[in-house]
């Protein structure tokens, strides 16, 4: 951790490579983008920083994968195993190919086989980054989703089932034994809840919550 | 002369054919009454076919032997005109036909073809060679070039940036070590396949391995390895490269080291060396007390970047393996087994020819 201590809001560059002198060129090229940073000389010792570091980190990877002791893809499979899926950026100064497919099967995000320019190593980083923020985005989403929906009477979840599968609220009246006019109380109030402008955008909050159900 | 298994053609002082034994008549393709009274020329490709008379004539006038007495690897012509590569040796001696010349041929060519077959296969382990040498050069490179990379990228951006502060020095300074370490690392790989032509030199085998024992003990005393030499007796002279051989040695000691520092070792950990000489070879046998060899790399491990070690290149093998081939002999490697068929070490160890 010979980088700034980096805040968990700012997206953190985790560097695990057992060469000295490439995890200080990284550093000073992620320093020039302004991304924050930290240097782990071994996979272990990621492992036993992440306590600290929090699960919910956000930032990559970026992966040696031949080291001593536990491998690039030994860690990989150590953080799979623990829930943490941050994008992972796999290097390897020894261009084996098998190993970089086996790493993209077990969900890498992406594999750099060096040298490469420093160029194209920063855009990865930079795209791992990006994979990263989108995933983030998901997830909150999703959580803000679910504490809404929480907020839901039984009686209203029915009509939000039905209403954002495309049920008229005659069809759901009947369907539910009540008038149509409670229907539409109960809808403006699902609307209202799950903060939702249109019919259009409740139906796509319907598909975002089953998909990931 | 008829059963003579090598042909055998007598001619007289004029070159006529007088004699053409059964054998030579199989290697030629001749029967006896064809060959009989022609010029013994026509057995011989141009130019010898027609100069054949005038080296009787020069002969006969001067005494100078160029092939009489000689015995020296020819080609000669079957009747098919397919050419054959003979062993010559011819004798002359007084007949009631006059002086004569006895000629002895001998078929070679699957001596011929063997050794082709060898050159070829030198060439094809100069080029094994060359390939993993390059090989090498790619593996050691990488690791600074990929740093200098980096380090070019920060140095241009922050140059592009307009900060020429201390952190441009500092990336700069981080390219010229990088540089240097790359040419360290050429130099490193030129070193470890040295020289490439072996030069050779009359060389007592005992004394050598002797000193290189001894110049391993200083590394292996501290690891709490033993190491024990039995020189063979009556060894003959060698002619080596030593400084080659040594390297192949030490080689085999760091090995035998490291595959003992794995695991606890039941019988300690010792190296035993030993040499003995048997027919035309010296041989060298440098067997450890570790877990042997493991029974799927026994193929692999002679071949460059087979390392069962993480730190190791794995070409410490191919290497030996190829200066041992340079010097005419083989480098071999398998695991000793005691009487209960348990894997008791593994040895390895060359036969270089006298």
């Amino acid at each position: 951790m010979d980088e700034t201590e980096a805040k968990t809001a700012n997206p953190t560059v985790f560097i695990v490579d057992d060469d000295d002198a490439m995890r200080d060129a990284v550093s000073a090229l992620m320093r020039n983008a302004g991304i924050a940073c930290r240097t782990y000389p071994s996979a272990q010792g990621f492992l036993d920083a992440l306590d600290h570091i929090g699960r919910d980190v956000g930032g990559c990877l970026v992966l040696d994968i031949r080291m001593p002791g536990m491998d690039g893809l030994e860690l990989q499979d150590a953080l799979t195993r623990r829930g943490v899926d941050l994008p992972i950026v796999f290097i390897s100064r020894y261009g084996d190919i098998p190993t970089a497919v086996r790493a993209m099967k077990s969900g890498a995000t992406d594999f750099l086989s060096l040298p490469a320019e420093g160029r194209v190593l920063r855009d990865r980083i930079a795209s791992a980054l990006d994979a990263d923020l989108a995933r983030r985005e998901r997830r909150r989403h999703l959580a803000e989703l679910r504490a809404r929906t929480a907020t839901l009477s039984p009686r209203e979840t029915e009509v939000f089932e039905r209403v954002a599968t495309g049920q008229a609220n005659k069809a759901i009246a009947i369907d539910l034994g009540i008038s149509e006019r409670t229907v539409e109380i109960h809808r403006s109030r699902v609307m209202k809840k799950m903060m939702a402008n249109n019919l259009a955008e409740l139906v796509r909050m319907k598909i975002f919550l089953d998909a990931r159900a | 002369m008829d059963s003579a298994f090598d042909g055998i053609v007598v001619a007289d002082e004029r070159g006529i054919i007088r004699s053409f034994n059964p054998a030579a008549q199989r290697l030629f393709g001749y029967s006896e009454a064809e060959a009989l009274g022609q010029p013994v020329g026509l057995l011989m490709p141009e130019p010898h076919r027609s100069q054949h008379q005038r080296y009787i004539g020069r002969y006969l006038e001067t005494g100078d032997k160029h092939v009489i007495g000689v015995g020296r690897e020819v080609e000669a012509v079957r009747r098919d005109g397919e050419r054959l590569p003979i062993y010559l040796v011819v004798n002359e001696f007084d007949s009631r036909l006059g002086r004569c010349f006895a000629a002895v041929l001998h078929d070679v060519s699957a001596e011929v073809e063997a050794r082709d077959l060898r050159d070829r296969l030198t060439r094809a382990e100069r080029l094994g060679a060359m390939a993993e040498m390059t090989a090498a050069v790619a593996h050691e490179m990488n690791r600074p070039l990929s740093v200098l990379a980096v380090y070019a990228q920060v140095a241009r951006e922050l140059a592009e940036s307009g900060s020429a502060g201390s952190r441009l020095v500092c990336a700069l300074q981080n390219i010229i070590e990088q540089t240097r370490q790359a040419g360290l690392a050429v130099e490193r790989v030129r070193r470890l396949f040295q020289g490439g032509e072996p030069s050779f030199e009359a060389t007592d085998v005992n004394t050598l391995v002797s000193e290189t024992v001894e110049l391993a003990r200083t590394d292996t005393s501290p690891q709490g390895v033993m190491i024990e030499f039995s020189p063979g007796a009556d060894l003959p002279t060698l002619r080596c490269d030593p400084v080659q051989i040594q390297q192949v040695l030490r080689n085999l000691f760091c090995n035998a080291i490291e595959a003992m520092a794995e695991i606890e070792c039941r019988n300690g950990r010792t190296i035993r060396v030993s040499t003995w000489a048997d027919g035309g070879s010296v041989h060298v046998a440098v067997r450890d007390s570790g877990p042997g060899i493991d029974a799927q790399a026994v193929d692999d491990i002679f071949e460059p970047f087979q390392s069962s070690k993480k730190d190791s290149l794995g070409i410490g093998l191919a290497i030996s393996r190829t200066i041992v081939l340079n010097h005419g002999g083989n480098l071999h490697g398998e695991n000793v087994v005691d009487s209960n068929g348990r894997t008791i070490g593994a040895s390895f160890g060359f036969a270089l020819p006298v």
